[in-house]
C-alpha cells in the first residue's frame, strides 16, 4: 500500500511511544488479493478530492487519518477533538488510515469476494482476518486494517448519510483490530477519575451505567469516556479515544447545561461531544483503580460491594465483545487479565443520585493510597 | 459414545475465579458456568464424551458415579441446547484436553454444575448493527 502525503496539524502536546515493530505482509490470499483492489479505490478517491490530514493520539501512539476531500470529516474528527494534535516527535505514525465516500468523491470501493461472510442468528456480516489483516464490512461501511503493516481504510457510501451511532464512535471496527494488535483492549465502558487514579463503569443497559457517569461529570469527576476506551492491561491503564457522550434524549433534557446535542431528534439517543461542552473535563487517561458494575437497587443509600473477578468479566466483557467483530476469543483473554489484576465491585445505586460521585470518589481515593 | 466440543468459534470463553464465562457470538447469549460445571466445561475444551466428563468428576470428587452422572446428563443437554457445545467432528476417542485440565485443588467439595444465562444485550446490538450486509459478498453490486 501506499498512501499519498499531506500537511500536518496544529501543535499539541507529545508523549514518546516508540513506533510498532513493522512486519511483511503475510503470503497472498482471495483476501489479501482485494484489499490491494479497496487500497486503489481510495488513490482514485484521493486523486479527485485531494488529502486533508490529520494525526491523534491513541494510546500514546500516532495515528494519522487521511481524508479524501473535505466531506468525511465532520463525521469523523470531532469524537477525537481532543486527541488531534502535532504528533512529528513520534515519528511514523502507527497507523495510517484512509477515509472516503462515494458520494463526495465519485470512486466505490471494488467489491470483496463472498466467501469471508459469517452467518449468525442476527443475520449475515462480511467479515474476514487472515494473518493480522481485518476486513470488516456491515452497516454499510467497508473497514481494512493490515495492522501489521500500519495501514488501514475505511469506507462509506455517503458522508451526508453517517449513522448517529458512527459518528459517535467514529473507526470504531478500525481502532478495535489496530487495538488487538497493540495488546490493548478495546472495552465497552465508561471511564470516569482524574489523572492518577480513576475507575471503569461496566454493565448492560438499564444497569445505571449512564445515570452514574453523568452524576459523576456533574460532581466534577473528569471523563476519559462514555462508551469506549483503550485499556492497556498490562499496565492497567485508561486511554480516553472518544469525547463524545450518548444520552437518552430525556437525560439530556434534564441537564441542559450539561451537554448540547449534535445530532437530529430522530436518532435513538443524544450524541453530545465533551471537547466542546466541557473540555476541561476530560482526562486523556488514568490508572485503573477499579472496575465497578452499576446495579439499580431502589434502596436509599449507595454502597459498594466486593465482586469477584467472574462477576467483574460477566459486566465487562459481554457487551465489548458482542458489538466488536473478530479477535473474539484474544478479547475476552485480555479482559479476562485484567479483572484478575483489578479490583471488582458491585455499585449498589441508592435512590439518590447526587450522593453516587462522592462513594466514586471514594472508591478511587481509598484505592490510590493503597 | 458421542464426544464434545465447545462450539468455537461462535462461541468464546474464559475461566476465571473457578468459573467460565462464556459467549455465544451467533445469539449474543452470555452465560456464567459454575460449580462442577466449570469442571465439565474444562474437560470438554479438549473434547469428551459424557461418560468421559462424569468419569473425570466422579474422580476428583470422590462421589460415585451415578451420583454424578445424574448432574453430568442433563447439563450437557442444556449446554447442547443452548448452542454452547456440539457433537465433536474429527477428533480421536483418546483426544487430550487443550485448554487447562481439571481444576487442582484436592479438597474441593462437589457443588452441583450451574449454567446461568443472561439476555440483555440484545437492545446494545439492536442499537450498533453489524449484520446487514449480503452473503453474496460487500458490497452487494447485483442489487445497485
Amino acid at each position: 500500500m501506499t498512501f499519498p502525503s499531506g500537511d500536518g496539524p496544529t501543535s499539541r502536546p507529545t508523549e514518546i511511544v516508540a513506533p510498532p515493530q513493522r512486519v511483511e505482509r503475510p503470503q497472498s490470499s482471495l483476501l489479501l488479493d482485494s484489499i490491494d483492489g479497496v487500497q486503489a479505490s481510495f488513490d482514485a478517491a484521493t486523486a479527485q478530492a485531494g488529502v486533508i490530514q490529520r494525526d491523534v493520539l491513541l494510546a500514546g501512539q500516532r495515528v494519522r487519518l487521511q481524508f479524501a476531500g473535505p466531506s468525511l470529516i465532520p463525521a469523523i474528527e470531532p469524537a477525537f477533538d481532543h486527541l488531534v494534535g502535532n504528533y512529528d516527535a513520534l515519528g511514523t505514525p502507527s497507523l495510517t488510515v484512509g477515509v472516503w465516500d462515494a458520494a463526495s468523491t465519485g470512486v466505490r470501493p471494488v467489491p470483496l469476494p463472498p466467501n469471508v461472510s459469517h452467518h449468525g442468528e442476527n443475520g449475515p456480516r462480511y467479515h474476514g482476518e487472515h494473518d493480522g489483516v481485518v476486513v470488516h464490512a456491515g452497516d454499510a461501511t467497508l473497514n481494512v486494517v493490515e495492522a501489521a503493516r500500519g495501514k488501514a481504510l475505511y469506507y462509506v457510501p455517503d458522508a451526508n448519510n453517517v449513522p448517529w451511532y458512527q459518528k459517535a464512535a467514529p473507526l470504531k471496527d478500525v481502532v478495535h483490530a489496530w487495538a488487538g494488535w497493540h495488546n490493548l483492549a478495546f472495552i465497552h465502558a465508561a471511564a470516569v477519575g482524574h489523572p492518577d487514579g480513576g475507575v471503569l463503569l461496566a454493565g448492560a443497559a438499564g444497569s445505571g451505567k449512564s445515570t452514574t457517569s453523568l452524576a459523576c461529570l456533574r460532581a466534577g469527576l473528569g471523563y476519559a469516556g462514555d462508551d469506549y476506551v483503550l485499556v492497556d492491561v498490562e499496565r492497567a491503564y485508561v486511554h480516553s479515544l472518544y469525547s463524545s457522550a450518548k444520552l437518552e434524549w430525556e437525560n439530556l433534557d434534564r441537564h441542559p447545561r450539561l451537554f448540547q446535542a449534535v445530532n437530529s431528534r430522530a436518532d435513538a439517543k443524544a450524541v453530545a461531544l465533551l471537547s466542546r461542552d466541557g473540555p476541561e473535563r476530560i482526562v486523556s487517561g488514568f490508572p485503573l483503580r477499579a472496575m465497578l458494575l452499576p446495579t439499580v437497587t431502589g434502596r436509599d443509600e449507595t454502597r459498594v460491594v466486593a465482586a469477584t473477578a467472574g462477576r467483574a468479566l460477566l459486566g465487562l466483557a459481554p457487551s465489548s465483545v458482542l458489538q466488536m467483530p473478530g479477535q473474539s476469543q484474544p478479547a475476552l483473554g485480555a479482559m479476562t487479565r485484567l479483572v484478575e489484576r483489578v479490583p471488582a465491585f458491585r455499585l449498589e445505586l441508592g435512590t439518590n443520585v447526587s450522593a453516587v460521585p462522592d462513594v466514586v470518589e471514594s472508591v478511587i481515593k481509598n484505592l490510590r493510597s493503597r | 459414545m458421542d464426544r464434545f466440543e465447545v462450539s468455537r468459534p461462535a462461541v468464546v470463553s474464559s475461566v476465571v475465579d473457578g468459573e467460565v464465562v462464556a459467549i455465544n457470538l451467533d445469539t449474543g447469549s452470555y452465560y456464567n458456568i459454575a460449580g462442577a460445571g466449570t469442571d465439565a466445561w474444562m474437560v470438554v475444551e479438549g473434547t469428551a464424551s459424557e461418560d468421559e466428563v462424569t468419569a473425570r468428576l466422579a474422580d476428583r470428587y470422590h462421589v460415585p458415579v451415578d451420583d454424578i452422572a445424574a448432574v453430568v446428563s442433563p447439563f450437557l443437554g442444556e449446554l447442547l441446547t443452548e448452542g454452547l457445545i456440539r457433537p465433536a467432528e474429527g477428533r480421536g476417542p483418546h483426544a487430550e484436553p487443550t485448554e487447562g485440565d481439571l481444576r487442582e485443588d484436592d479438597q474441593a467439595a462437589f457443588s452441583p454444575p450451574v449454567l446461568e444465562k443472561f439476555t440483555d444485550m440484545e437492545d446494545l446490538l439492536l442499537v450498533d448493527p453489524v449484520h446487514d450486509v449480503s452473503e453474496r459478498g460487500w458490497p452487494n453490486v447485483e442489487a445497485d
